[in-house]
């Protein structure tokens, strides 16, 4: 079964091809997914965040303090890392904790924060009301990031779907019923293109999602992924009606 | 859209935030060059480069009028001119001008949801006649061989060309379609 498997793979150069590139795809996927929901986190927490800071503030604690009490207060990923860095604090300075804190994040909303908060130190500006109007600001970006990708998530799965699944399902269909092996007509070079056009259509579908969502890199590493799958389904498909008609 | 239009809103924000923390208009101008704000920052490093050098701020910041296409960042280097010039209340005049450019992009988002609707059905049209159309074409020739003294039916040869040639002219359309989610990114 499994050489027959590997045989009807030979027919396929294309997916030959994709086959090491999907697995190599895979491994560089996966970090940037986890990196990517990591500063989702991150970013997702940040208004809260400023918004405890600035309550704590008009309570009268002072800023090292309130920074200790919301990163005591959070259990997440923001809260942790803002932990280590107060605690690398005691040897260094607080001013050098939000630094380190900003540069873990890899966060460039937290980066734009702490370096904000960082000349509103040294202004002595008051710091709650900076604080407080921070929390506004980032939630409004927050909500419509938010918007952006609930709206354009359907879209791009819908693209993946269609192109990825159900068009090289279908295109495999036709082709097959219309021209199965059986015929005898020499199409083995029409086959491979249909392989490959498979393959590269769900290739630029998978990468245009990526765009739209913001997150071409972790979508480019998945492409050959879903390039193998769409073609090795075209070819399924196709020998399946062939067969059957 | 314009490089500096991506990070206008969040420089006027740390405009608005600095200023009102009593920070002076020249150390702000000073904290945006240091980085973090694209294209700005790399223009404010400009303009502070000239007033290094001897230069006078409002004559730099003119300089950076005629510089820029955008139109939010040419407003705001406007009122920072004018408030060089006749001291205005420039923390109210930056906060109007990033509440009207928080309502635009939040309409350039809108718009870039809606032009993005019809892309599906689009890729689906054409990567679905291609597949389905094009290799009737390279059968043709096989399926018209007794016919061949009654119509003109290409070689195999020029067919399987037609077909490859068309499979990669729909990859190509597809390509263009999509190049809609890239250059209508409001970057957000």
């Amino acid at each position: 079964m499994l050489w027959q498997l590997m045989e009807r793979l030979n027919d396929n150069p294309t997916a030959m091809f994709l086959l090491p590139l999907a697995i190599i795809g895979i491994g560089g996927a996966i970090p940037l997914a986890l990196e990517s929901r990591r500063r989702s986190s991150i970013d997702g927490a940040l208004p809260e965040m400023m918004e405890l800071i600035s309550a704590e503030l008009g309570a009268g604690l002072g800023l090292e303090q309130a920074f200790a009490d919301v990163a005591k207060s959070r259990n997440d990923v923001a809260g942790t890392l803002l932990d280590q860095a107060l605690v690398r604090a005691q040897a260094t300075s607080f001013t050098a904790a939000l630094a380190k804190f900003a540069l873990e994040s890899r966060s460039a909303l937290v980066q734009r924060v702490v370096n904000l908060l960082d000349a509103a130190l040294e202004q002595q500006a008051p710091l709650q009301e900076v604080t407080y109007r921070m929390s506004i600001e980032y939630e409004k970006l927050n909500s419509l990031m938010r918007l952006k990708e609930e709206k354009v998530f359907g879209q791009a799965f819908t693209m993946i779907v269609l192109m990825g699944l159900m068009l090289p399902c279908i295109t495999g269909f036709i082709v097959g019923i219309f021209a199965p092996p059986s015929t005898g007509y020499p199409l083995a070079s029409t086959l491979e293109a249909l392989y490959l056009f498979s393959a590269a259509a769900t290739g630029i579908t998978v990468a245009i999602s990526g765009r739209m969502l913001g997150r071409t890199g972790q979508y480019l590493w998945s492409a050959p992924t879903w390039m193998l799958i769409s073609t090795l389904l075209f070819q399924g498909v196709y020998i399946m009606a062939g067969n059957m008609f | 859209m314009e490089a500096e239009e991506r990070d206008l809103l969040a420089a006027l924000r740390a405009f608005d935030v600095l200023l009102g923390a009593g920070v002076g208009l020249e150390s702000v101008l000073i904290n945006i060059a240091r980085g973090g704000y694209g294209a700005i920052s790399r223009d404010m490093e400009k303009i502070m480069d000239g007033v290094r050098s001897g230069k006078r701020i409002e004559d730099e910041l003119t300089k950076a009028t005629s510089r820029t296409k955008s139109t939010g960042y040419k407003r705001l280097l406007t009122t920072l001119k004018t408030n060089v010039t006749s001291n205005t209340d420039l923390i109210s005049d930056l906060r109007r001008q990033a509440d009207r450019e928080e309502e635009e992009r939040t309409d350039r988002i809108m718009k870039y949801i809606e032009a993005l609707e019809g892309m599906p059905t689009a890729l689906l049209t054409v990567g679905m006649l291609g597949p389905i159309v094009l290799p009737l074409m390279a059968v043709a020739p096989y399926l018209f061989a007794g016919a061949s003294g009654l119509i003109d039916v290409p070689g195999p040869g020029v067919a399987r060309m037609a077909t490859f040639g068309g499979l990669a002219f729909c990859v190509f359309a597809m390509g263009l379609i999509g190049l809609k989610a890239h250059t209508r990114d409001p970057g957000v």
